[in-house]
């Protein structure tokens, strides 16, 4: 019964606000269609997932950086003078926030001279669409605005949360592996030059190490020291245990929290990243605890 | 009518001629993002002026005005994120090679060290043990190895001698820390290690 009022009067006056919001909602509808299409075919020509579906130009610009920076990655340094992509987001910038907005005052202004004439004649689809487009625009930059920006901020912070633990975890295993490259090199380097002449233990009475972590740790983190804007890192913790004259267990203590919060760390501490290697003459075998 | 096409012109040009001078796609945006957002603000002040009563003025435009804060919000955290996994990206790249030079080069230090002090063969000199451990990709040059392709990496052995061998890991292709660094293979600014294998041991040194 109400649908059908609400029908009559949008037939009486195809302007109101429930004609509005039908207008507004078909056009959805015919966006989210075409978005297909789009897709079909900008995925195909332009090797690029993206949509028309929401007015992002910054969100497309995003996407086109870590494209960018894949991109870098295979080796491709100078990126391309123009392209599709780029002509899209143009395309975003301007239908979207230049012409729908002023399309949207127009709208508003003739809906109300329209409102106004006796007799109608037809139907305003030109205001219609006006102000559909307004709306459709205006309702998905408030999603984007309330929701977005407060989804956005978090996912950066989890990114960035992530990336601290994996870049400690990076800059750890590296420190590790130069102690036991040094280590490896003392073993096969004669005691009458210095190194450790086939044994890591003094000899097999007192089982004491003969290498000590003092001469094989980096003073400072080793990829730091190169790679210091991004890759800020405090200096790890060293434990050593020599417990064969060919086998020696070294375990590192990062600085940021692993995985597990209650993991006992070597040095006494809870939750620390921590990596175990099982070093021989031959090799070594990396574990990572937490 | 002819506002928007000014606008529309100003945000083109504006975009177009920050990428192709920068190559930058946030630079184009943010450069076309400030001509919207100047348009936008004089839009909705004029749209907006004769709204009546004076407080339903007030509501439209502090409205706008939060949803314009959020959009501001939204555009900042993509700009800040993005460049940020861009430069992360190259971070780990850089890792991931360091890491795995120093993995190639080390290999062939120790395997050196450990024929020299084994001693095992008529070839005793440190250089005659490491030439016959390492031949070279193709006789006359100093090319060890180009793995893994996809890094671009070469291994030169730069220098053999009975006291001092010098190795060199290199990128064709990943940038290093100092863009004006001189690459062994006369690349500008790629990143390059250094290992050097003497009878007392090895030392080892990332150079850019």
């Amino acid at each position: 019964m109400k649908f059908r009022t609400e029908w009559q009067k949008i037939r009486t006056d195809p302007l109101n606000g429930a004609g509005i919001a039908v207008y507004t909602l078909i056009l959805f509808l015919i966006i989210f269609l075409l978005d297909f299409g789009f897709r079909a075919i900008v995925d195909s020509s332009e090797g690029m997932w993206t949509r028309i579906l929401v007015p992002a130009p910054h969100v497309v610009a995003g996407g086109l950086k870590i494209g960018q920076a894949l991109e870098r990655w295979r080796g491709h340094l100078e990126p391309n003078l123009w392209d599709g992509k780029l002509t899209f987001l143009v395309f975003l910038l301007i239908v979207p926030y230049v012409i729908v907005p002023m399309l949207v005052v127009w709208g508003i202004r003739a809906r109300r001279q329209w409102r106004l004439e006796s007799p109608r004649h037809g139907f305003p689809w030109k205001i219609a669409l006006a102000l559909a487009l307004g709306w459709y625009v205006a309702i998905m930059t408030c999603l984007m605005a309330l929701v977005g920006s407060l989804v956005g901020l978090s996912a950066y912070g989890s990114l960035q949360s992530a990336q601290t633990v994996q870049t400690n975890r990076d800059a750890l295993l590296a420190d590790m592996n130069l102690v036991v490259s040094r280590a490896r090199t003392a073993f096969f380097v004669p005691r009458e030059k210095g190194g450790a002449g086939g044994s890591w233990w003094k000899d097999n009475k007192s089982k004491e190490p003969q290498i000590s972590l003092d001469a094989l740790a980096p003073v400072t983190p080793v990829l730091s020291r190169h790679l210091a804007a991004g890759f800020p890192q405090k200096a790890s913790r060293f434990f050593m245990e020599v417990t064969a004259p060919d086998t020696l267990f070294l375990w590192g203590v990062g600085t940021e929290r692993g995985d597990s919060e209650s993991f006992e760390n070597k040095d006494g501490q809870r939750g620390k990243v921590q990596i175990r290697q099982i070093v021989t003459p031959k090799g070594q075998s990396v574990e990572f605890q937490n | 009518m002819r506002w928007v096409i000014l606008t529309c012109i100003l945000v083109t040009v504006a975009f177009v001629g920050m990428y192709i001078s920068t190559r930058e796609v946030w630079s184009a945006t943010n450069a076309a993002g400030v001509i919207i957002a100047v348009y936008l603000v004089i839009l909705v002040a004029w749209a907006t002026r004769e709204v009546q009563p004076r407080w339903c003025r007030i509501v439209w435009r502090v409205s706008i005005a939060v949803v314009f804060a959020g959009m501001t919000i939204h555009w900042v955290t993509m700009y800040s994120m993005t460049t940020w996994q861009y430069q992360t990206l190259h971070t780990i790249r850089k890792t991931v090679f360091h890491t795995t030079v120093f993995d190639y080069l080390q290999s062939r230090g120790l395997k050196t060290l450990q024929g020299y002090y084994t001693r095992n063969s008529s070839s005793n000199s440190l250089a005659e043990v490491f030439n016959r451990l390492n031949p070279r990709l193709e006789p006359g040059t100093t090319l060890l190895d180009t793995l893994p392709a996809e890094d671009g990496m070469r291994i030169h052995a730069v220098s053999v001698s009975d006291s001092e061998i010098v190795l060199i890991g290199l990128s064709t292709i990943v940038e290093g820390e100092e863009p004006s660094f001189q690459n062994y293979d006369g690349r500008l600014g790629r990143v390059q290690n250094r290992l050097k294998i003497t009878p007392r041991g090895l030392s080892y040194e990332i150079q850019n």
